[in-house]
Formats: C-alpha cells, sequence, structure tokens
C-alpha cells in the first residue's frame, strides 16, 4: 500500500517535472533566441527596414511567430511567478494580438 | 556525435561548444532534416501554425518593429537559403485553426481551474457533450 502510494507521488512528481522541464526549455531556447536576433538582426542595423522580398516572406512570419510565442510564454510565466493577489490582473489574450511591451518584460524575466 | 552542452556563459544558459564546427552544425542541420522527414505532418503543424502566428503579429506595432529589424538582416538574407536547404522546401504555409500561443494560453488558463479534473475529463468524452 506504501509502495503504491510512492509510486503514484513519484509519477505525479514527474509528471509535473515534465512540465517544468518543457517551460525551462522554452525558457532557454527564448533567451537564446534573443540573443541570436541581437547578434544578427541588431535593431537599426538595415538599410531597408520594413522591406521584406516575396520569397523570405515565410521565414520572416516565422521568426515572427516564434518572437510572438516568446512573448506568451514570458508573460504566462511572469503571471505564475506573481503573488496570488495580483494573478488576477487583466492581461492580453496572447502575444499575436499585441505584443507592444512583450520584449522588455519576457527580458525582464529571462536576465 | 551530438555536440555536447557545456555550461560556460555568465548568465548559465547552456552552449553548445563545437569541436569541429562545420561538421558539427552539419549534423545538427541532419538532424533537423531528420525530424522533419520523420515526423511530417508535426513538422508542417508547426510550421503553419507560427507562420500565421507571426503573420498576425506582424500587424501590431512590435511586430511591425521586428518585421524592419529582420527584412534586411543576413539572419534571413542567408538564413533563407539555409533554410530550404535544411527543410527541403517540405514544409508551406496552412491555415491552423489555432495559434502556438493560444496553445500556452489555453494550458496556463486550464492549470487555473478549480476544479480541474471535471475539465480533464471532458478530454475523454467520445461525445463531446459539456454536460458535466
Amino acid at each position: 500500500m506504501r509502495l503504491e502510494a510512492l509510486e503514484t507521488r513519484t509519477d505525479e512528481f514527474d509528471e509535473r517535472n515534465l512540465v517544468l522541464q518543457a517551460v525551462l526549455g522554452m525558457l532557454s531556447a527564448a533567451a537564446r533566441m534573443d540573443r541570436l536576433l541581437d547578434r544578427e538582426a541588431p535593431a537599426g542595423a538595415t538599410s531597408q527596414p520594413g522591406v521584406v522580398h516575396a520569397e523570405d516572406r515565410l521565414l520572416v512570419e516565422f521568426v515572427l511567430g516564434l518572437v510572438s510565442f516568446r512573448d506568451t510564454i514570458g508573460r504566462i510565466v511572469t503571471d505564475a511567478a506573481m503573488p496570488p493577489p495580483h494573478r488576477d490582473v487583466p492581461r492580453r489574450d496572447h502575444g499575436a494580438t499585441a505584443g507592444d511591451d512583450g520584449d522588455g518584460l519576457f527580458r525582464g524575466v529571462l536576465r | 556525435m551530438h555536440p555536447q552542452p557545456d555550461v560556460q556563459e555568465e548568465d548559465g544558459l547552456p552552449v553548445l561548444t563545437l569541436e569541429d564546427e562545420g561538421q558539427e552544425l552539419l549534423s545538427i542541420l541532419e538532424e533537423a532534416q531528420y525530424l522533419i522527414l520523420r515526423h511530417p505532418i508535426a513538422a508542417q503543424g508547426l510550421f503553419a501554425a507560427f507562420v500565421a502566428e507571426g503573420r498576425r503579429y506582424a500587424h501590431t506595432a512590435e511586430g511591425r518593429r521586428w518585421t524592419e529589424r529582420l527584412a534586411g538582416s543576413d539572419l534571413i538574407r542567408k538564413g533563407r537559403v539555409v533554410w530550404e536547404v535544411t527543410t527541403m522546401k517540405v514544409l508551406e504555409e496552412d491555415a491552423p485553426n489555432v495559434f502556438p500561443s493560444a496553445y500556452a494560453e489555453a494550458f496556463a488558463q486550464v492549470t487555473r481551474q478549480h476544479p480541474l479534473e471535471p475539465l480533464l475529463s471532458r478530454l475523454f468524452d467520445p461525445t463531446g457533450d459539456d454536460a458535466t
């Protein structure tokens, strides 16, 4: 009986731990992506800002999707780390709809 | 064969140490190719979902700023060649119903449900009946 209880708790721990590992993995990947973008696509470094060639469009949109998702994960983690009284502050739906300050917010979580 | 992560940097993030940089980079690209070929439906779904989210994000102020950063960068100009070779151009845009951020938001919102079990048990309801 005790062994069953222990196994149950171990299973629960593993399941929770997998989520934790996945979240940490996403945070690590996001931080790495931040540094990569700072290095390879620094702000103001382009001669033709905003001009996306047709052949580049899919890749640009894919990277934008990653950036938006990074913002969403940052908000979720920030929210989860807040003390309970502050958790019910109205928030935006997700990164693709509005990310005006997501960049700075997420960097605050990671750095 | 796979590069071994090693913690070196100040912020403690794992850093890939590449002994034979060219060969190791090719190994990583080959691994990506293998994943796409082994899981084409999942890869296509993920790619299309991120493209759709990126397209929507591009209409926000922050998204426009990012678009300007990315548009003229080597990351995109040269990266497209790397991308097309690595993915063999098998990944296409699609019209997913849900964006990746929506999955993340939904996951977080479900964790705030009290009690949690009745909601989750409906995932296993073959009739899709909402009644609890």
